[in-house]
């Protein structure tokens, strides 16, 4: 059993983080949020609707959006179209008959993708192939394509995982610039106690399957519960 | 039916399960650890057929029992390391289409040589006689026997291969989990050569079998090839033992509507795979994860 | 990258097609064809047309193609033999029966992907194969296909031989119009998405499976336009219409052309269609000719004759081309 008895509640706005070391159930966790596993009993709600047994593209649709461990674009298409791909989807929802629709008629949509692609600092790249990009700026696309359906509640797997220094400052720095927005919910399941500490304003920690810390990163830091999950016998 | 000819057809349908079961195998083993399908299998069966019958024609039975599999062995290595091995990385598709054109020119050399008319396999002179069969079944054509017979000892032989021995294991673990037999620093390539060469192997064996049993014309690998692939599919991709049951059922099923519904005789093979496919999509004994 | 600029570009293009479509029949002879040879490429271009759309654009390989094709012969051949002459109702009918089944195979194999896929759309081409031979017989003729098809007419007047090809044209023409306009719509940036990372997609928010059987009902279709406008065109249908292997040529055209090129596989249709027919008046051997060629493709050129103009470029390296607007991109191949 990868998740037992655990209660999340994450509220509006904030930025929250799961921690926990490995082998806790960070990532079932997430993946029973975002609809690829159903949890055996228990709820999942959001803005007080049950988000069990949903598809996963019904789950996008209201509102949550996911940035995968390793960065999920389309490797073959443009990063323009990798975004645009997104604002489309929020556009025309899970399924339209557009077959026969015009280039001109999304104009509006390639505008709101190239807004997203600005936030990120990617537009001069727009017209590269994603499989051509480095490892951060395919990790910056995939955040465009997310930011771009102007997600309520926006889930990171590891964001910084396997990042150089460089490469993670300047995602933290992303992070946070998107954090002053007050409209959108960050939760980010991170290794990177760093980057847990600068973003998160309210951290939740997993062992072995349970919630055993809940709280302000003070709260966090001085907890020896804490403190022993981690140092006692489990390897970070 | 009579209990006779209920007999009869039993024995009948074990025998096309035989064949299924030979072609199927080779098949699941070449996906489940390869990940590739091979649309070429059925020219594998093809060139066994051919070489069968020049080999048993001109010098004897006895020669090209022991010729064929080797030779098919041999092709298999070629094969894989001349064609396969550039393909291991690219996508499907592209696996599928260069398998399918090799098929298509080994089938059409065969036309060229052979001619594209159905060639009579003649048996070995002591199987051309009907035996008497036991019980009071009547007489029956010993090939048939001699069929079944076959398959169930390569299939023993097989599952001794894979169960006991150092390589079977590896190729067992290779089917469940391609990426952990990198880590593991197996030596991945030598592994899918002779995979493919044993895969190429229960093609030709299943060919110079159901040869006398069938007769050959160039394209018999091509029409062998659906049912073939219809027969992993619902035994499950990379699943050995699904070839094997999927195998007998379908031998039997292909054997008993003949008798019972002949107007559907033909496509029973494509409903069984439908509804096995709707209600069990990863097959019987499908591994997950495999397609 | 003004809207009247993507308009012009859009008439030149299909004005270029229209041309080179219409003078088909004066062209072919010119190497070595005859005038009904043009006929046939366009019916065939027709077909090609809707594999890419599904093969091209989202990547699933699909071996059944002849399904469409054939069923769309049948019963158009059989309504014109039986029930009426007019070519419209005909291929109405016909049209319609093959997007029904272009639809209830795409709900049953578009749950798997890649292999699977493709044996599926095998066996059930297969299938159809076997019920037009036996148990279909009195309705196909069986063995010997159908034959004695009456020729169609539109407002009265019979067609065949020229007025049957400017007929094939003007659908050859429509079909690829249409053709373009998918896969320039968001549509087709959906169906490339599918074929990039499919379950990226799925977590973006779209419905991937509805957009596969979607992509598979149009392809469909448009093999039921081909289908239908082949019995019109031939006035006999012969039972290797649904084989699987006709299957196979029709996916060796297309990977000789250049899938997801939409014009691609309809040159690669012609290419085949000519070599088949010059190279058969001089050889047995024809088939191991095309076989060996489809090979050659596959290994060395997997984008067909479509991407030459690329690797030469690559071979002699010459300069890069410039990005191009966002506008022209959308608008553009």
């Amino acid at each position: 059993m990868a998740v037992n008895n655990a209660e999340l509640t994450v509220e509006e706005g904030r930025a929250h983080s799961i921690i926990g070391p490995n082998g806790a159930g960070k990532s079932t966790f997430l993946n029973m949020i975002i609809g690829s596993l159903t949890p055996d009993n228990g709820t999942v709600t959001f803005n007080g609707q049950s988000l069990l047994g949903l598809n996963p593209h019904e789950i996008n649709q209201r509102g949550i959006v996911r940035v995968f461990q390793s960065p999920a674009i389309y490797p073959e298409m443009t990063v323009i179209d990798n975004v645009t791909v997104a604002t489309l989807a929020k556009r025309d929802g899970t399924f339209k008959f557009n077959f026969l629709e015009l280039p001109a008629r999304r104009r509006a949509a390639v505008a709101a993708a190239e807004e997203a692609l600005t936030e990120v600092e990617m537009i001069d790249k727009w017209d590269e192939e994603a499989k051509n990009l480095s490892y951060g700026n395919k990790r910056r696309l995939e955040l465009a394509m997310c930011l771009a359906q102007k997600p309520k509640l926006l889930l990171l797997d590891e964001p910084t995982a396997g990042m150089s220094q460089g490469d993670t400052a300047a995602t933290i720095e992303l992070l946070q610039k998107l954090g002053k927005r007050g409209d959108m919910t960050k939760v980010i399941i991170e290794h990177d106690m760093h980057v847990v500490f600068t973003l998160a304003e309210h951290i939740t920690v997993l062992h072995q399957g349970g919630v055993i810390a809940d709280g302000s990163p003070e709260d966090i830091k001085n907890s020896a519960t804490v403190q022993e999950a981690y140092l006692g016998g489990m390897d970070e | 039916m009579s209990f006779s000819q209920f007999a009869l057809q039993l024995i009948t349908g074990l025998q096309i399960s035989a064949i299924y079961v030979l072609v199927a195998l080779g098949l699941t083993l070449i996906f489940g650890t390869l990940g590739v399908a091979n649309f070429a299998h059925g020219a594998l069966y093809v060139i066994g057929a051919y070489l069968g019958l020049v080999i048993s024609s001109q010098i004897g039975w006895a020669w090209a029992i022991i010729v064929v599999p080797i030779v098919l062995f041999t092709l298999g290595i070629l094969f894989d390391r001349g064609l396969l091995q550039f393909f291991y990385k690219r996508p499907v598709t592209d696996q599928i289409l260069v398998t399918f054109g090799l098929a298509i020119i080994v089938q059409e050399l065969a036309r060229t040589i052979f001619g594209g008319t159905t060639r009579p396999f003649p048996p070995p002179q002591w199987a051309r006689i009907p035996v008497e069969l036991p019980f009071g079944l009547g007489f029956y054509p010993p090939w048939r026997l001699i069929i079944i017979a076959v398959t169930v000892v390569v299939v023993i032989l097989l599952f001794i291969l894979l169960r006991y021995t150092k390589f079977g294991l590896m190729v067992r673990a290779g089917m469940r989990d391609p990426e952990m037999v990198r880590y593991l620093g197996i030596d991945a390539t030598r592994l899918f050569t002779l995979v493919v060469g044993i895969g190429s192997m229960l093609a030709g064996i299943a060919g110079i079998m159901n040869g006398p049993a069938q007769s050959i014309d160039p394209s018999s690998g091509m029409v062998l090839l659906v049912p073939a692939f219809l027969v992993v599919v619902i035994g499950g991709m990379g699943s050995l033992v699904g070839a094997v049951i999927a195998g007998l059922i379908m031998g039997l099923a292909s054997s008993f509507s003949v008798v019972f519904a002949p107007q559907i005789a033909q496509i029973i093979i494509y409903l069984v795979a439908v509804a096995v496919l709707i209600f069990r999509p990863r097959g019987l004994f499908g591994v997950e994860g495999i397609g | 990258m003004s809207k009247r600029n993507t308009i012009t570009k859009e008439i030149i293009y299909m004005g270029i097609a229209a041309a080179v479509i219409f003078s088909l029949r004066w062209t072919v002879p010119l190497i070595g064809g005859y005038p009904e040879l043009a006929t046939r490429i366009l019916i065939f271009g027709i077909l090609v047309l809707g594999l890419d759309i599904l093969v091209g654009l989202t990547g699933y390989l699909s071996f059944g193609h002849a399904a469409f094709w054939g069923v769309g012969a049948y019963v158009c051949g059989y309504i014109l033999l039986h029930l009426t002459q007019n070519v419209f109702v005909a291929m109405a009918i016909g049209i319609a029966v093959v997007t029904l089944i272009a639809f209830l195979l795409g709900v049953i194999t578009l749950r798997r992907h890649g292999i699977y896929f493709a044996i599926l759309t095998l066996a059930f081409a297969e299938m159809f194969y076997y019920l037009a031979l036996a148990p279909l017989q009195t309705w196909t003729g069986g063995d010997n296909g159908l034959t004695g098809i009456r020729r169609p007419e539109l407002f009265g007047t019979e067609l065949h031989g020229f007025s049957m090809y400017i007929f094939v044209c003007i659908w050859t023409l429509l079909a690829l119009y249409v053709a373009r306009r998918i896969k320039n719509s968001p549509y087709g940036l959906m169906l490339r998405a599918i074929k990039s990372n499919e379950t990226r997609l799925a977590y973006t928010g779209v419905n991937v499976f509805n957009y596969k059987v979607m992509a598979f009902v149009i392809s469909g279709f448009f093999g039921g336009v081909a289908g239908t406008l082949f019995a019109a065109y031939e006035t006999y249908v012969p039972t290797e219409s649904l084989h699987w292997t006709f299957s196979g040529e029709i996916v060796i055209m297309s990977v000789i052309g250049g899938f997801g090129t939409l014009v691609g596989p309809m040159i690669g249709a012609g290419i085949v269609l000519y070599l088949e027919n010059v190279l058969s008046a001089m050889t047995e051997q024809w088939h191991l000719i095309l076989g060996i060629i489809f090979m050659s493709f596959v290994i060395f050129l997997p984008g067909g004759v479509m991407s030459l103009p690329d690797k030469l470029r690559k071979l002699f390296g010459s300069k890069r081309d410039e990005a191009t607007g966002t506008v022209k991109q959308q608008a553009g191949d």
